[in-house]
Parts: C-alpha cells; structure tokens; sequence
C-alpha cells in the first residue's frame, strides 16, 4: 500500500520517538494482506495479461472480467469501508464519549435494513437503480429520527446514545416482523447484514471513495476541537467551545459516512467498535493520533479479512467478509482487554429524571402498576380470538384452553421480570445506560448453545435445547468469572467483552440465515422472543426460579449504592468489593440467563424497563428495581397476549411485539422529559 | 387391509376409529405409521410443504396447512384449494385453531419434529422423513408411498409415481437429441449472489434422470446447494445457465450487471429462466421441474 508507512510529521510528538506498536500491527497486517491478494490475482490470470485485465478487459475472457469487475473492486471495497467504518468509530466515540460508539450507534444499520426490507418486500421499483439508494435514505430517516429525539437535550451524548439504541431496536423489530413472515424472499436482505463485500462493478467504489474523501478532509481541520469532547460539556463550554454545534455538526458527516458504507456493503460489524480501541490500546493515546490510525487499522484488517475470507475452503458457503472480521477482532479485543486501561472518556450515566416521586407516591404508583399487570394476566389468559373472532372463553372452553395459554403468560411474566432485574442491576452495577442483560455476553451462550445443537443433531428435542442452552451460558459464565478473577473488571471492559460476544452471535444467526439452511426458520421465532416452545412444566419452573432470584435482589440494593461511591469508597465503608461485584454478576448471569432459555435472546425488556422506571420518576435504586420489575412482566405479558391475537392465526413472538410498542413509547418518555 | 370408501361408513363407526387412531397414535412410537389403523383418513392436517404436495397429488385436501399464502405463491404446484384453512407460521402453527379443527392426524416433517410432543396432546402427531441422505427422488417417491399408505391410498399412490417415472421418462426422451452443456442450475438471491443446486439436491437428481449433465460439481450443504457469487458461474464459462429468479425487479438490475451481462449463455440468449419451485418439496417438485425443463431446454437448444 502506498500510503504506509505514515510520514514521521504526521505523527503526534510523544509517539515520533519510537514507532507506536500500532504502526507494526498496521504495516504487518497490511503485508499478509498484499501477499494474499497478489496470489489470487496471480491465480486467475497466471503472469500475463494483467494491465489489460485491470484496465481494459477483454469481455470475451471470463477471467480478466472476474479480475477487472469482481477481485478488483472488492479490493478496493475493502480498503475503503475499512477506513470508512475505523474514521466513523474514532469520531463518535470521542464525540458521544462512549467506547462502545460505533457506526451503527445512532441507528444507521437498522434504519437502512429496515427500509430495504420495506422495498424489497412492498416497492421493488426503488431498488431499480440497487439497494444503496432505498438502503441510504432509510439510514439516513432513521438518524433524523435520533437526532430530532436528542435535540430537546441540547444532543447530549447519553440522549443521543439512547435514541439510537431505542430508534434501532424500533427498526429491528418492524424489520425481524417482517421477515419472519417472508423469509425465504429476503435471503438477499440476510446476505447484505452478514457483511459480504462481493462486487460485480465499480459502482461501490466510484460512491465510497470521493465521500471517504470529502468527509476525511471536512474533518481534518476539526480535529483539534474535536479533543476537547475529553473534557464535559461545561468545561468545554467555557474553555470557549460550543459542543453541541461541533458535536452535531461532526455526527451529520459521521452519519453520512456510514449511511453510504453501510448502504453499499452492509453491515461490517466490528471494524468500528474495535478499531479506535484497538488503536488506544496500541499506543495511539491521544485523538489525534487515533484519528490516523483507526482509518488506517481499519483498512488494513478489513483488507486482510476479505483476502483471507475468499480463500477459506468453506465448501458450500462462502465466509461473508463481516463474520470474519467479528472472528478476526473478538479474540484480539477479548485479549486486549486486561491492557485497557480507564479511559478518561466519561461514560454516559444514566439521566436524571426531570420529577422524582415521594416514598408515598413511588409505593402507590407501583401498587397500580401491580394492579395492571393483575388484570394483563386474567385478561391474557381469558381474552382472545378464535375462529370465530374475539372470544371470551369461561367454563369449559376455558379449560381446554388453559393448557395452552397459562405456560406462555406465565413465562412471559417470569422471563419480563427477571430480564428487567438484570437489565436494572447490570445498568447500575456498569454506571453504562446501554448496558442490557445480553451485553454479558450470556444470553448469547444460551443461544449459541442452541443453534450449535440444531447443526449437530439431527432433530434436536425441547429438552435437549434447554440442555444446550444451559450448557452455552454457564461457559460463558465461567468465563467470565475466569476473566474476573484474574483482574477485576472494570466496567468498561465487562462491556466490550459482552459486546464482542453479541457481535460474534450476532453474526453468526445472520450468516445462518444467508445460508437459508431450513433449520434456522424454526429457531427464527425462539431468537425473537416466541413463548411458543414453553410447557406448562417449564413454565412453573420458570416462576420458581423467578421468585428465588427476585428474593436476592434486596441483599444486592445495598451494595448497589456502596459500589456507586467507587471501589475504594465502599471498600473503606466496609464492602469486599471483588466478592459483591461477583455476587451480582452471578445475580445477573442467572436472572438472564434463565430468561434468554425461556424466550430467547432478544431482551429489549432487560434495557428498556429500568429506563421506563426511572423516567416514571422511581430514581433511588429499590424503588428502581422495584418498579422495573412490575413493568417488565407487564411489558412482555401484554406482548405475548397481542401477539397471540393481532393476526391470529398467526402469531408475533412477544421479544418483538415488546420491542415495538416499547419503543415509541420509550420514544415519547424520552422527548416529554427532555421538554 | 380393507379400503373403505368415506360415503358408506357409519358415522358410529367413525368414532371408533377414531379412538383406534388415536389410541395408536399415542401408543406407538413416532415413526411406526406401518403399523398404523388401517383406515381412510379425512381430516388431515399437514405442517411441511413437501407433505402438502405429497397429499394433494394423492387427491386429499389437507383441512388445514402453513403458510397458505406463501405456498401459493412460491410452490404453486399441485394447487391448494381455497378451503384449506390457516394455520399460522410452519414453525408454530396456531395450537388454539388446531385444538378446535380436532384433527386425526397431524403430520409434520423431519425438521418439525421440536413440535411433535407439543401437537401430539392435541391430536395424534406423526413425522415423516421428510430429508434424508439418499438419493432425492427415490426419497420424495418413498415420502410419497408412506404418505399414501398412511392416508389408505395407496393405488392412488403407486398410479402417481407411475406417471412421475413416464414423465422423466419422456422428458429423457425429448431431450435425448439435443445438444446441452452442462448446466447450472441456480436460484438468483440478489444481483450479485445465486443459490446453486448440486450434488444431492432434488433438481440434480432429475438432471441425472432426464440424462443431462450439472455443471456443479463442487461441496453442497445438507440440501444439495452452495450459495455462491456470480463470478463463481463465471469460472465455469462452458455451462448453460438455468435459474429461478422471483424476486420481482431483480431481472433489471440483473441486466446491468456487467458479470452476468457477460455470462456466455446469457450472452448467446440461450439462459433459461424457469418459474418457481420448491426445492425442498415432494415428488411434485420433482415432476414439475422435469416438465419445465423438457418444455424450455429444446426451445434454445437445436439438435
């Protein structure tokens, strides 16, 4: 590559002394990369012909229009995206001031799946001129979206962070509704979110390169400014800053950026996360520095990736490039991470509600909200539709009915309140307001568990999924105490480890459903949530497990407090810290790991109700809990029910319809508190 | 084993078999539908498309399946009546709805069998192999045999897979003086990505039988495809192209796509699009691809 070596006065002064152990990673990852790719281009056209096959091709010669249309533009694709997605990360992490910013943050990927669902299902005309177009204008609605929920708050980090989560979940879920319906037309669609960056044309590149260009040289000159995000807004504001001008103004080409990347490619998972870490952990302190080499370190591993990806022997799938970048990056991340030092980057903390309620009102409110959940649960098990329409069943009818009606209420109700608890306790115990149950990584044990099995066995049986299941969380959980034990886990660290394994599942179902093996459509319904598999057994179980874990959670409100005053605080007040972040996050690994067993994988309830809670006023931790609680099982009871009935017969599993009438909901409580 | 005929029966007599094939059904292991009652069954239910074909060739409606919508759209063939009723997805089929159809007999396919403990208190629940390693057609004609000894029709049953062996027969015949390529034989995804059928897939199998050769030779999944990009077709430049392609739309941006622009067989108009058929289906599948094939293939290619 040309541009490697980096001159020695780019580089910031206190790396120019001795070269930074990232520019060895970029230069050695770059020379296996060219290597590789040398030897494919070798392969097709041996030693002749290549100038003609690069420039002009013989279209009479199949292998110079595989060079010239297919390996070529897929090169070049891959350097692009790479330093794309590695410029995206690095900016928004230091302007949202979350290591966990990546490009998909602020609802770009989800926005862009959900519109190329929309028309590949209902307006196939649109995508006449490909997918980008549909693709980008949705990412781009959907970080309108963000933005106009963040405005109220003066664009904070936190309320854009949490706008994005909500409006991508939001998008998620309409988007996973549609395709559980249409699945086998949209094998497309999966193609396009496993990150697969073939090309039959240089349409990619001729949009990529000038928008890398254009958006690199508009940020450049800001990058000095862009260092004062190290400081809060105040300081910032007063050191003569204005941070919410330069923070929207840098987000609107972010936002650009990755809108056109994802829109050409897909979703490339990883490289934006990582890379800005990755490249701290290397050495590249401070942002300036960051801001050269993530792009860099992007380009280079994503270059690398693509190269290795098209020579692996993968039989009858070829390795979309997405998946192997998450298997590239999470084992490098995973082993990172004990040299991650804390950042100074200010995690978001969670916002404070505008009203806090008395001790009297909080006790009535949750009393009302038990009531509510009261009448969900007789209303959910009596009310319905049959074939003859909406039906309220009694007497014998009843009877019939119960057996198949009571399991999945139940479990909707334990598996809603113990993904709340663990949603409320990990948000508490990370100090982090995207933290959710599965980012421990183990409801994505559970669930590799169970789609390990589908692949293994034949025809696997309930039991035996619930057996593997268990088996993928508790591994996750050991390792995870392993990974504790050896050096407490800061919070920032228990979230990147959580967040690379999600990625890793993340990418692994969608490669699954690229593939369009008919095993995955039904795992399809449990990954979204269904309570359909759930027996009556299971259920009561589900209840007892519910109502042993839930009588812990007052022993852990006390250390909650203490740990907020920091490690050294509640150690000196008295708590063996290392021994009560243990216990919770046993609490939390149990709460949703038996949880993700029931309804799967998909814990928008474990996110949402502690911030529903909080923003309804209940702020001190018990009440919190508490209250999440309630709503959680009310949440997914009321799920459940209109999922079973709103196109009976078919049925929409409960993780999504939660996620859909959630979210704007969460939506509307996000914008009154900000007013 | 005695037939009766469904209009001469006592309704007593009914009920009777009823409990005998409810009786069996719980008392017998999943697969032993052999030694099932020995009576024609009506109200049948079937949750895997490969049976819902097998049933409606053997000339019994199903009362109700999966996916009706979707079936008639992406199957089509053997066509569903309007009076099949709804059930939902295939992978959770409304329990409520199928407690009060009370059917006798719920069949579900080997991929189905997670539903089977589940359905199986609700009416008696039988999986059928519905994907196996052996050959693809004699497979679907033995899913078709079991399937017509299990609903008591089993003349029906032989009589039809009769005709499907006459029909790749004359298939064979109609192509035997053509020149053919070999031929890929893929289901397009996206303008970039194809499915390719291959060894062990059902279309491979009637490739074989009509006496023409797959250009696809390399690994396959459990099904008997590979997901593959375009310029994969392309290193195999020899090959006339046959495809699937019903993704509405598809076809324009297909045309400027500078790699499958240039496909030989493209190139040369001698690529075959085919309407849509199941590739995981039953004996009908079989047949209606054959019969596709035979129509088209002399069409572009002259003697």
């Amino acid at each position: 590559m040309a541009e490697l070596p980096i001159s020695e006065d780019s580089m910031p002064p206190n790396l120019s002394r001795r070269t930074p152990a990232i520019a060895w990673v970029v230069v050695g990852l770059a020379v296996i990369a060219l290597l590789l790719t040398t030897d494919a281009f070798h392969r097709q056209l041996g030693t002749a012909s290549w100038l003609q096959a690069l420039w002009s091709p013989d279209t009479t010669d199949m292998r110079q229009l595989i060079v010239h249309f297919s390996q070529l533009p897929r090169l070049a694709v891959a350097l692009l995206c790479g330093a794309a997605l590695g410029l995206v990360g690095c900016v928004l992490q230091q302007v949202l001031r979350n290591p966990l910013a990546e490009p998909t943050t602020l609802g770009i990927s989800a926005g862009a799946q959900l519109a190329l669902t929309v028309t590949t299902l209902y307006a196939p005309a649109l995508l006449t001129y490909g997918p980008v177009w549909p693709a980008l204008a949705g990412a781009l609605i959907a970080a309108g979206l963000v933005f106009g929920l963040a405005a109220g708050r003066g664009f904070s980090p936190l309320a854009l962070i949490l706008a994005g989560l909500v409006v991508s979940l939001c998008c998620d879920a309409f988007a996973s509704v549609m395709i559980l319906f249409n699945h086998s037309f949209l094998r497309g669609l999966f193609m396009w979110s496993s990150g697969n960056l073939g090309q039959n044309d240089w349409s990619a590149v001729y949009l990529l390169l000038p928008s890398l260009l254009v958006v690199g040289a508009l940020i450049a000159p800001l990058s000095r400014a862009l260092t004062l995000f190290e400081l809060n807004d105040h300081n910032a504001h007063s050191l003569g800053g204005s941070p919410s001008t330069l923070r929207v103004l840098t987000l609107l080409l972010c936002v650009l950026l990755a809108a056109i990347t994802v829109a050409s490619v897909g979703v490339i998972g990883f490289i934006g996360l990582a890379t800005p870490n990755l490249a701290r952990l290397l050495g590249a302190r401070r942002f300036q520095a960051r801001l050269i080499w993530a792009p860099l370190l992007g380009a280079a591993l994503l270059w690398l990736a693509d190269a290795l990806v098209v020579r692996i022997p993968s039989g009858y799938h070829e390795v979309p490039t997405g998946t192997a970048t998450a298997l590239l990056g999470v084992p490098l991340l995973l082993w990172l991470l004990p040299k991650l030092r804390p950042s100074n980057v200010a995690q978001p903390q969670a916002a404070a509600a505008r009203r806090s309620l008395g001790g009297r009102q909080a006790n009535w409110l949750i009393v009302g909200c038990l009531a509510l959940l009261g009448a969900a649960l007789v209303g959910a098990l009596l009310y319905g539709q049959g074939p003859d329409g909406w039906h309220l069943s009694v007497g014998e009818q009843l009877e019939r009915l119960l057996p198949l009606r009571a399991p999945r209420v139940l479990a909707a109700l334990a598996a809603g309140a113990m993904l709340a608890a663990a949603g409320c306790l990990i948000q508490r115990l990370t100090h982090n307001a995207m933290a959710s149950p599965e980012i421990i990584g183990v409801s994505s044990g559970a669930a590799f568990g169970v789609i390990a099995l589908a692949f293994l066995v034949s025809d696997p049986t309930r039991s035996g999924q619930l057996l593997a299941g268990s088996l993928g969380a508790l591994a996750v959980m050991l390792g995870l105490f392993a990974l504790e034990r050896r050096s407490p886990l800061a919070a920032e660290r228990l979230i990147l480890a959580g967040i690379a394994l999600s990625t890793l599942f993340g990418v692994l179902v969608a490669v699954l459903m690229a593939v369009g093996d008919p095993r995955m459509s039904g795992l399809l319904t449990w990954l979204a949530g269904s309570t359909y598999q759930v027996s009556l057994g299971e259920a009561g179980f589900a209840l007892l497990v519910m109502a042993i874990l839930l009588a812990c959670l007052p022993f852990s409100i006390c250390w909650l407090a203490l740990l907020h005053l920091g490690a050294p605080q509640a150690q000196a007040l008295g708590l063996e810290v290392k021994r009560a972040r243990g216990c919770l996050l046993l609490l939390i690994a149990l709460l949703s790991g038996a949880a993700t067993l029931i309804v799967g994988p998909l814990s928008f309830v474990g996110l949402m109700a502690p911030h529903m809670a909080r923003l309804l006023g209940f702020r001190r931790p018990g009440r919190q809990l508490a209250a999440a609680v309630v709503i959680g099982a009310l949440l997914m009871v009321l799920a459940d029910w209109l999922g079973r009935n709103l196109i009976y017969p078919f049925q929409i599993p409960a993780g999504l319809v939660a996620t859909a009438i959630g979210c704007p909901y969460f939506m509307w409580l996000l914008r009154r508190s900000a007013t | 084993m005695n037939r009766h005929r469904p209009t001469d029966r006592p309704a007593l007599c009914i009920d009777r078999r009823r409990c005998l094939i409810a009786l069996a059904g719980l008392l017998l292991a999943p697969r032993s539908f052999a030694f099932a009652a020995p009576a024609a069954l009506e109200r049948v239910v079937a949750l895997d498309w490969g049976l819902v074909q097998t049933l409606l060739a053997l000339g019994l409606a199903p009362i109700a399946t999966a996916e009706n919508d979707l079936y008639r759209e992406s199957v089509r063939e053997p066509q569903l009546p309007s009076s099949v009723l709804e059930l939902g997805l295939r992978s959770e089929p409304n329990l409520e709805l199928l407690q009060q159809l009370q059917p006798e007999l719920i069949m579900v396919g080997s991929d189905q069998g997670v539903l089977q403990p589940r359905l199986n208190t609700i009416a008696p629940t039988e999986i059928f192999e519905t994907r196996d390693s052996g050959t693809p057609s004699e497979q679907v004609a033995q899913l078709t045999r079991e399937v017509a000894a299990r609903i008591d029709r089993v003349a029906i049953g032989e009589r039809y897979l009769t005709d499907a062996w006459q029909t790749f027969a004359s298939a064979r015949a109609r192509c035997a003086h053509l020149v053919i390529a070999p031929l890929q034989v893929i289901s397009v995804i996206d303008e970039r990505r194809a499915l390719v059928f291959g060894q062990g897939s059902l279309f491979d199998d009637v490739l074989l039988r009509l006496g023409l050769r797959n250009a696809w030779t390399s690994a396959t999944n459990g099904w008997g495809y590979a997901t593959i990009g375009f310029e994969q077709l392309a290193e195999q430049p020899d090959a006339q192209l046959v495809y699937f392609n019903a993704t509405p739309g598809l076809e324009a941006r297909l045309a400027s796509n500078p790699l499958w622009r240039n496909l030989p067989s493209v190139r040369s108009r001698r690529a075959i699009k085919l309407p849509e058929v199941l590739f995981y289906g039953g004996m009908p599948s079989a047949v209606s691809f054959a019969q596709l094939l035979a129509e088209r293939l002399p069409e572009v290619n002259r003697g």
